[in-house]
């Protein structure tokens, strides 16, 4: 008899395997990330096809399998894809939270309970658009790299632990240093961008909402600069991320009329939240940052 | 023979132990039957080409729809692929025109709105023929995800852009519909006209 197991889990990647299945790559509360086929979910006449999808927190019972586990039945904890998708913003946000949440897991099936309420945390706060998706982003990376075991300092220095603020930061030695620790070729970011990276790491929002766009900017980028000195792979879906005051990356021709600047689409996000918190199950929800 | 069984095994869904059955499906077939299997698969690299306007799959320069001056060229479908175009086509109530972008934005999969076929798209649209597009994108993820990046990019060149409806398949009883379904469904209904 195989052994079946029942988690709560967030759907990080859905790919399509044969005609109509899936193989769906989940991070679940308790067992760690999983590797599980759906079948049949592409299928419009799908039962589960649709809680499936990823950005979804589901509970899911799983047959053991000796490569990849079964889908077997699925329910919706919080329906966050809708929400997120109907802005092009939070899609590419919440995209890179789910592949940085794929390679801060490693090894599958190794639990990993922590990282499971922040990437939910995280998806919550997209969803209820309480912040600009980019600073949501760059709090989730910073966290998770915490929990990780790669903790950046933000004010005393990362090598001797003298109390700072210092000017200096490096990624090599995981963060802010003072004059006699810092290495060649530190950086030597804003104060403002500091005390940002700060509020974004304890969760300070009135201050990290408060702050100006070239400091959101500079500390993005300091912040996937440190994303990828740690976790080594390239995280690709950090170069689609579109921070605040971007513009659509096409280049439009001349000759057509485009009444610049681009809004964002009116694509009708209340009723789809309406929709939405009539099917809101409260089993668990996840605290939002 | 080897040689033909690891060539069929690259054909999707199809493993090595239906590659070998039909590796010797064909070895005992009748040899026209084969030769015109050979040279249909050869008319298909040979002839088939992709569409210069709307990216569709074509055995001419343009399609067979695009050049039809009978398909009303105000509407513009926006489809994922061109094996969409074939289901649309089957329904026989669009009379319009198609753009395939040949794919879905997914940054996970590295592919952005550069990799479509969007240029194209804005690029046809310069004559100001065009007055309404349908984003018929898939109803998952990255097709809901496309369809708000084209809607930012399209809606402030005055066009009419639509989405195509989500909700119950027809045939099917509304106490299996998923709970996400059943709502898009209700956001989606429509007045009745009795």
């Amino acid at each position: 008899m195989p052994a079946v197991y029942r988690d709560d889990a967030i759907v990080l990647r859905a790919q399509k395997l044969g005609e109509a299945d899936r193989i769906v790559t989940l991070l679940t509360r308790e067992h760690g990330r999983v590797r599980a086929v759906a079948k049949g979910v592409r299928k419009t006449m799908s039962r589960f096809g649709a809680r499936l999808e990823p950005f979804m927190l589901i509970d899911v019972q799983l047959y053991e399998g000796r490569s990849l586990d079964t889908v077997n039945q699925v329910e919706t904890i919080g329906a966050y894809g809708l929400t997120i998708a109907a802005d092009y913003a939070r899609y590419t946000a919440a995209t890179a939270m789910l592949e940085t949440a794929e390679r801060l897991t490693e090894t599958e099936r190794e639990p990993a309970l922590q990282q499971f309420l922040l990437l939910a945390g995280g998806l919550r706060t997209l969803s209820q658009k309480a912040h600009e998706p980019g600073l949501v982003l760059d709090a989730y990376l910073i966290r998770s790299l915490s929990v990780a075991g790669w903790a950046p300092s933000f004010t005393d220095c990362a090598r001797c632990g003298q109390a700072g603020p210092h000017r200096a930061f490096s990624l090599a030695m995981g963060g802010s240093v003072c004059p006699s620790c810092r290495p060649p070729g530190a950086a030597a970011p804003h104060p403002e961008t500091l005390r940002l990276l700060s509020a974004l790491l304890t969760g300070d929002w009135p201050s990290a909402d408060a702050s100006e766009a070239r400091r959101r900017r500079e500390a993005s980028g300091l912040v996937a600069a440190y994303l990828q000195w740690h976790v080594e792979r390239r995280v690709r879906s950090l170069r689609w991320v579109e921070r605040d005051g971007d513009r659509p990356s096409i280049n439009v021709p001349a000759n057509v009329p485009v009444n610049v600047p681009v809004k964002v689409a009116k694509i009708d996000v209340a009723a789809i939240e309406r929709a939405q918190a009539a099917v809101a199950p409260t089993l668990d929800d996840p605290e939002p940052f | 023979m080897q040689d033909l069984i690891d060539e069929l095994g690259h054909l999707p869904g199809v493993g090595p132990k239906s590659a070998q059955r039909i590796a010797f499906h064909i070895l005992q077939s009748d040899p026209v039957d084969v030769r015109r299997l050979v040279a249909a698969l050869t008319e298909v690299i040979d002839k088939v080409r992709f569409c210069v306007s709307c990216g569709n799959v074509s055995a001419e320069e343009l399609c067979r729809i695009c050049s039809d001056a009978r398909r009303d060229g105000t509407v513009l479908c926006v489809v994922e692929e061109s094996k969409d175009v074939v289901a649309i086509e089957k329904t026989r109530e669009f009379r319009g025109r198609y753009h395939v972008l040949g794919g879905a934005i997914s940054p996970i999969e590295g592919v952005g709105p550069d990799d479509l076929r969007v240029k194209e798209l804005v690029t046809r649209l310069a004559s100001g023929e065009v007055t309404e597009i349908i984003l018929a994108t898939d109803p998952n993820l990255e097709g809901e995800a496309t369809a708000t990046y084209l809607a930012r990019l399209l809606k402030p060149m005055g066009l009419r852009v639509t989405r195509l409806a989500s909700g119950l398949p027809v045939g099917g009883d509304l106490e299996y519909a998923d709970e996400l379904t059943l709502g898009r469904a209700f956001e989606g209904r429509r007045l009745l006209d009795v």
